[in-house]
């Protein structure tokens, strides 16, 4: 099946990741998802930190009123003229300080709303994502990929299922990669072997290498056996080469370079011998020995290697 | 006696009140705590997606 060309649009960054939810008033449903109504009543939704200022208004003003008309009986009630002066002053003592209190400790009392909220609400929320991965879901059958991507990432944000992962990677596989992409690669590895995120990986291998992390590296070394049978021991060359990037990356996964040596092109090889050659106070292990014994039998005439030889 | 009376309920009010307020504050901790959970909490039984 052929590639589709898409854009993808910038993902929608916020501070925490609660803040990505919002909450249609009137279905009464969250959804993660970058819409500004609800596709279902088509009503304006509600972000989760202006809910929980709403409700946590309401609550003050409810507060507010039942004080007043405690305060209001007290006075009324009074038996004596003085008594109702007394009550009057008493009352007003007590609204002042009830204010100040309450505006004392305003932030925490909206904290402990907003995390009320996400306590009580969790199922609603949960329900709420399930309904925005069944639109996903729709937009891949319909073959809509940009908008069903878009959908999985803001998912992907808050749950981390392989499920989510894998509907993610199957729908990057059948898009045409680019650099300008806002591509991903640690977020999506599974927690088990997964051939088409293999094949998404060594995708981004080509277009992107800065997104091969150690966690990701680490992936392809427990499940080399299977890389290599699906796609043969140059992809697994491949993903040594980029360990060479960082002289962290060479020193953890030493023996893995070690092992595919003899197949890194001329540049990765070379790399390598300048970062061997720059760092002789660390300790390589076997692998500086190695190299240096590649060089003399692969390299010993080439001018680039000159100075390897001793 | 029943200003007495009427005082104590207010700041019988104001001390619960306060010990409310005290104990929130205790217990709110931060945003990142907050955010953690709830992604644990969603993510408890991979039952998503």
């Amino acid at each position: 099946m052929a590639k589709h060309a898409i854009q993808l649009s910038k993902k929608k960054r916020t501070k925490y990741r609660f803040q990505k939810l919002k909450m249609c008033k009137k279905c009464n449903r969250y959804s993660v998802l970058k819409d500004k109504a609800c596709p279902e009543c088509g009503s304006t939704f509600m972000g989760i930190e202006g809910l929980a200022h709403s409700i946590f208004k309401k609550r003050l003003f409810t507060e507010a009123i039942r004080i007043l008309i405690l305060v209001c009986i007290g006075i009324i009630a009074a038996p004596t003229v003085k008594a109702l002066y007394l009550s009057l002053i008493t009352g007003m003592i007590f609204v002042i300080v009830y204010i100040i209190l309450t505006f004392a400790f305003i932030k925490s009392e909206y904290f402990t709303e907003l995390k009320k909220i996400l306590r009580v609400d969790l199922r609603k929320i949960g329900a709420g994502i399930q309904f925005d991965s069944d639109l996903a879901l729709e937009d891949v059958r319909e073959e809509k990929l940009a908008a069903a991507y878009e959908k999985l990432r803001e998912i992907g944000d808050l749950i981390y299922s392989d499920q989510v992962k894998m509907r993610r990677v199957m729908v990057l596989n059948d898009i045409v990669l680019r650099r300008d992409m806002e591509l991903e690669l640690e977020s999506l590895i599974p927690s088990s072997y997964d051939k088409d995120f293999v094949k998404y990986a060594l995708e981004v291998l080509k277009i992107n290498r800065a997104l091969f992390t150690k966690k990701c590296i680490a992936y392809f070394i427990h499940y080399r056996d299977a890389v290599i049978r699906d796609f043969g021991i140059e992809s697994l060359s491949a993903v040594a080469g980029t360990t060479l990037r960082m002289k962290l990356y060479i020193l953890e996964f030493s023996e893995f370079i070690e092992e595919f040596l003899e197949y890194f092109p001329k540049d990765r090889f070379l790399r390598l011998c300048n970062i061997l050659q720059a760092n002789p106070d660390t300790d390589w292990g076997s692998l500086e020995e190695r190299a240096k014994r590649l060089v003399e039998m692969k390299y010993h005439y080439d001018p680039d290697f000159k100075r390897f030889v001793s | 006696m029943y200003n007495i009376v009427f005082t104590s309920i207010l700041v019988m009010i104001l001390g619960w009140k306060t010990y409310k307020l005290v104990k929130n504050k205790r217990n709110s901790g931060n945003f990142d705590d907050i955010d953690d959970e709830l992604v644990i909490m969603l993510n408890k039984g991979d039952s998503n997606g």
